[in-house]
């Protein structure tokens, strides 16, 4: 379904949507689900949050498709309408909960290697929402959405030099959270 | 793209920033961060260490699986939205069959004046109707209902 202009494409798969389509919602969903989850995730700190959010980015992405004009691609526009909600969301609970994490898929990998790597992964999942939420936002939209500067800096309503500013004491921050656990880190990640 | 030099402070700064990748950097620091990164020795220790916090990260962010039961939920929300609706409502969402309905509808209203109208009209009222038209004047007609 992949064609040479990504705009066009998810233009016609909309399209497809529109029509009642299942399978283009299957693969749309298959294409963008992981991602979506992933930027809720880490902006909310929240996996159950995180659910619900997805399941209404999605449901507007749906709705939305009759109307779908080929001016966008279907993945910016639904990592935009996710940041939207999860801020409204953050604005309304003013606290997060980090406990619970996302799962990890690595069928390659063996039992002991699973776990050395969740650890690990859990580990660093922990020590990101740890982070002060706007530090951890502008993490997640430059190193995980792959955000440039400018469209992170606007998606957060700042300016690049405030943008650059929670980068910096985010990442250094964080460099000292897994300081103590380096030897586990390397270990687990190789 | 501005290709003025920046200086050392700033594209060590643009590491502790964006991490290693390049894509990440500012564009307009790119060519300077890159021949900094050829010349010097210091810029790619510093670049080594960026690339530490970016691998982690990057691990992290690519582990994330959204569980199975919102692949679920979000297709039953697609199924719910499009396939629970009801025929008409789905072509009355076409604006090009909107008023092939229209023209429709009139033509269902037509053929069932047509088939019950001869019943409408044949009744008491219809034959006093003709009494009057027959009758000379309706002052006769009312002389007439009252004799009879």
């Amino acid at each position: 379904m992949e064609q040479d202009n990504p705009i066009k494409s998810d233009a016609a798969l909309m399209a497809q949507v529109a029509k009642g389509d299942l399978s283009a919602c299957r693969y749309l969903s298959r294409r963008h689900m992981d991602r979506s989850y992933g930027l809720a995730c880490y902006l909310l700190g929240n996996n159950a949050y995180a659910d619900d959010i997805v399941q209404e980015a999605f449901l507007r992405l749906w709705k939305i498709a009759p109307k779908w004009q080929a001016k966008a691609q279907i993945g910016t526009w639904l990592h935009r309408v996710i940041h939207n909600l999860c801020i409204d969301r953050l604005r309304k609970e003013k606290r997060f909960s980090s406990s619970e994490v996302p799962d990890i898929a690595d069928p390659s990998l063996d039992p002991t290697q699973l776990r050395e790597q969740k650890q690990v992964h859990d580990m660093i999942s922990e020590n990101l929402q740890k982070l002060p939420p706007r530090q951890r936002i502008a993490i997640t939209l430059v190193h995980f959405d792959d955000c440039t500067n400018k469209v992170a800096a606007a998606q957060m309503s700042i300016s690049v030099d405030a943008l650059e500013s929670l980068l910096s004491r985010g990442r250094k921050k964080l460099r000292d959270l897994l300081a103590p656990f380096k030897a586990e880190i390397d270990g687990g990640i190789k | 793209m501005n290709k003025t030099p920046l200086d050392e402070t700033r594209m060590q700064e643009i590491l502790e920033i964006y991490g290693a990748d390049e894509n990440r950097w500012p564009e307009e620091a790119r060519a300077s961060m890159a021949d900094w990164l050829k010349q010097s020795e210091s810029a790619r220790k510093h670049l080594k260490a960026a690339s530490e916090l970016d691998e982690l990260l990057d691990k992290e962010f690519k582990s994330v699986v959204a569980p199975s039961h919102l692949y679920g939920a979000v297709l039953q929300d697609a199924e719910n939205l499009y396939h629970s609706q009801k025929w008409y409502h789905r072509m009355w969402q076409n604006p090009s069959l909107r008023p092939a309905g229209g023209f429709f509808a009139a033509i269902i209203v037509g053929i069932g004046l047509g088939w019950f109208s001869p019943n409408l009209l044949i009744s008491e009222q219809t034959f006093e109707l003709d009494e009057i038209s027959l009758s000379d004047s309706v002052l006769e007609w009312e002389v007439d209902n009252e004799n009879s």
